[in-house]
């Protein structure tokens, strides 16, 4: 079986490098979308099985729009959120939203990531 | 004689006739036998024969004796009786005084049979002498009770005679001047003497001029004095008139002290007006019930109502716009504490804008306690807090921005030695270990800073509950464990059974515990880290001790400040902030934290918790 699809929004391009090698050397097929809108957009038309999300994003919409318009998508609003984020005083409020982890960036490893995402999927 | 009586009685007769005297002769029963017609005309009556018979008494003033029994005696006895003073009265009641010489008349045998009296009236010269005496009571009386000093010397300076007044000043008595005898004794300054005969030499005398005199214990009082040259036996005298001036001195000396004082008072007053006049803070006073009587031209301008417009208002006008809670809390300060109250208020000028100040409210006390005044102070810190703001988005952004480099370098970093990127030799790899850890203490650094603008902005709240402070350090020290391990220390925590629960806020304690192991492990290269706990009164102390270099005595006040590190040895990794977040977050949890520590023996990191009651 293929290994799920995954969409990553996030801006700063380094990163977006990091987890593409991180993921796709595990076998995942991952998606990258640099602000809000775009991400949005992506995951409509993509419809993946995971959403690894940043909050402070450029444009006018942040992670937690992003995730609070998905959940109004009824099509969309069961797929596993991760907020992947520097701000690490917002977890109770991603979770309220809706998001199944919270992972702090600089807290973590790219190893990790992909563990805590395997394990995510697997509860599905 | 006796064969020629009548010639006898002629003489008599002849001399009554012509004397000027007053001449009687009495009878030793007191009765007028005869008298001069001076003595007629002196007792008013009309004719020599008119007195004859009359009672001697009856021609004294009433209540007078007529003569005493002995001297009576010595009459009958043919001795003469001079010098008599009687008061005598004529037949209008005028009384007059007569000084009597009395003969004793004798018959031939030798017996005295009449008596011979002339009177001279010496009520002149008696009245005369009463007059003198009246008088010379009266300057008696004056020159004792005078208030200045009179005294009168010698040209050689002896003291004649002086009053009591000359001595009082000084406090000496009458036998302490008799000792001293010379004036020259009783100046302060010697040569003040010299300067004031001098001139009274020149002049013949002097006037009001003031000069100090000594007192007998030796201190000086004011005087003011004049000296008169007066002849008196023939010699010429210096009569000096002193005055006392210590009271005048003395109430001249308040006066003017109270006049520098009340000067003093005024010009510090208007140093005080102008200070709050001139002043950038707004000031106000109120009374108790905060209505305002005084407000500088400060107030005036940052709140954008005119004096006038304030007086009699409260500061509603333009604060109030707090929560309840806060006035609250303010007026139980100022008026049931009656302390001072500081804070930050949102207000409103008179256009509208909203503003923050920095609020300082004093009661000012009367002498029973009560509240007369209040002092509000208010500074517009608008700005400040914008700057503040500014300051603590910068940090805040900047630190975020920081962290997704360091992240993304931690990643690329972790994947290359998990080996996802081919193998690599052990050199490289021990180089990359070194980059790693590097970039982990930058990403730590990022963090504590992240940490310490939020705490400080109250953005992280620490929230004390009831909680297991050996499962907070068990927590703590779970991911440390192998840190010491890889160095070779020893992590030891034997936490005694049935220790109180405390008020601590769990993720926050473990942050504190995290830091203080983690820098003891640090510092330490033998030996190990030791935690335990003890009870002291209402608090659970917890002990980190170690057995590293020790700080030095100079850097212990300074280590829970903001940007302090221990030591500026070569290889050992800064403090940082984790030291200062420590004390914000047990500081915020009501406790407190030190550090007992002796060079090259170890340090002992603490800190108190409140145990729950």
């Amino acid at each position: 079986m293929a290994k799920a699809k995954i969409v990553l929004v996030e801006d700063d391009n380094l990163l977006q490098k990091l987890y593409k090698e991180a993921f796709e050397k595990d076998g995942y097929t991952l998606m990258f979308a640099s602000d809000g809108q775009q991400g949005l957009e992506l995951i409509k038309e993509q419809k993946p099985d995971l959403i690894i999300l940043d909050i402070m994003l450029p444009g006018g919409m942040n992670g937690f729009d992003v995730m609070e318009n998905l959940k109004r998508i009824p099509n969309l609003k069961s797929i596993p959120i991760l907020v992947f984020t520097n701000l690490d005083s917002e977890k109770e409020t991603a979770e309220k939203i809706g998001a199944v982890d919270y992972i702090v960036k600089a807290n973590s490893n790219p190893d990790e990531v992909v563990k805590r995402v395997e394990g995510m999927l697997q509860s599905k | 004689m006796s064969e020629n009586p009548i010639s006898k009685s002629k003489i008599y007769d002849h001399i009554f006739q012509s004397s000027l005297e007053i001449v009687a002769l009495i009878s030793f029963r007191g009765k007028v036998i005869d008298v001069s017609e001076t003595a007629v005309k002196k007792f008013g009556y009309s004719s020599r024969s008119e007195m004859v018979g009359v009672n001697l008494l009856k021609l004294l003033k009433s209540g007078e004796a007529a003569l005493p029994k002995e001297r009576i005696q010595k009459l009958l006895h043919g001795e003469k009786l001079e010098g008599i003073e009687r008061e005598f009265k004529n037949k209008k009641g005028e009384v007059w005084v007569g000084l009597a010489n009395a003969i004793p008349i004798l018959d031939d045998l030798g017996t005295p049979i009449e008596i011979l009296v002339i009177v001279r009236d010496i009520t002149e010269i008696k009245n005369n002498e009463r007059r003198l005496r009246d008088s010379n009571n009266l300057y008696q009386t004056i020159f004792e009770n005078v208030p200045i000093g009179i005294g009168l010397a010698d040209l050689r300076g002896n003291l004649v005679d002086f009053n009591p007044e000359m001595l009082r000043p000084g406090g000496y008595s009458k036998k302490d001047i008799e000792k001293i005898k010379n004036v020259s004794k009783l100046y302060y300054d010697k040569k003040e003497r010299t300067r004031i005969l001098t001139l009274a030499n020149k002049q013949g005398y002097v006037d009001d001029v003031e000069v100090e005199f000594v007192k007998k214990d030796g201190t000086p009082y004011p005087t003011l004095m004049s000296l008169r040259q007066v002849k008196l036996d023939r010699k010429i005298h210096w009569l000096a008139l002193v005055l006392d001036l210590s009271k005048q001195k003395e109430a001249e000396n308040k006066l003017a002290s109270e006049h520098q004082i009340s000067e003093e008072r005024v010009e510090k007053l208007n140093m005080f007006q102008l200070a709050v006049e001139n002043a950038a803070e707004h000031i106000i006073v109120t009374d108790p019930d905060a209505k305002i009587i005084y407000a500088n031209p400060a107030a005036s301008k940052i709140t954008g109502y005119s004096i006038d417009e304030m007086m009699g208002k409260t500061p509603a006008l333009w604060g109030n716009h707090m929560p309840k809670e806060f006035y609250e809390k303010m007026w139980d300060t100022i008026k049931n504490k009656k302390q001072t109250f500081v804070g930050e208020v949102n207000n409103k000028k008179k256009d509208g804008t909203l503003y923050i100040s920095s609020l300082y409210i004093t009661p000012i006390l009367d002498d029973k306690k009560n509240v007369k005044y209040f002092i509000g102070i208010e500074r517009d810190v608008t700005k400040e807090k914008q700057i503040e703001q500014m300051k603590d988005d910068f940090v805040n952004i900047a630190a975020h921005d920081l962290r997704t480099p360091a992240t993304a370098v931690k990643g690329f970093l972790s994947m290359v030695l998990e080996g996802d990127a081919g193998t690599v030799g052990d050199s490289v790899k021990e180089m990359i270990k070194d980059a790693y850890e590097g970039n982990e203490r930058l990403i730590e650094l990022i963090n504590n800073f992240l940490n310490v603008s939020r705490i400080e902005r109250g953005k992280i709240t620490v929230n004390p509950k009831p909680g297991n402070i050996t499962h907070i350090v068990k927590a703590a020290i779970q991911n440390l464990k192998h840190a010491a391990e890889d160095k070779g220390l020893y992590l030891k925590y034997e936490p005694q059974a049935n220790l109180p629960k405390v008020m601590a806020d769990e993720d926050r304690t473990i942050e504190v515990i995290s830091n203080l192991v983690g820098n003891a492990l640090k510092f330490t290269e033998k030996g190990g880290i030791t935690i335990s706990h003890e009870i002291k009164g209402h608090v659970l102390v917890t002990n980190i001790s170690d057995t590293g270099p020790g700080i030095s005595k100079d850097l212990i006040p300074e280590l829970f400040q903001k940007f302090r590190r221990a030591g500026t040895r070569a290889n050992t990794p800064g403090l940082g902030l984790g030291l200062y977040i420590s004390k914000l977050i047990i500081m915020q949890s009501h406790g407190e934290i030190w550090v007992k520590s002796k060079e090259g023996k170890g340090s002992t990191f603490s800190f108190s918790l409140p145990i729950v009651k």
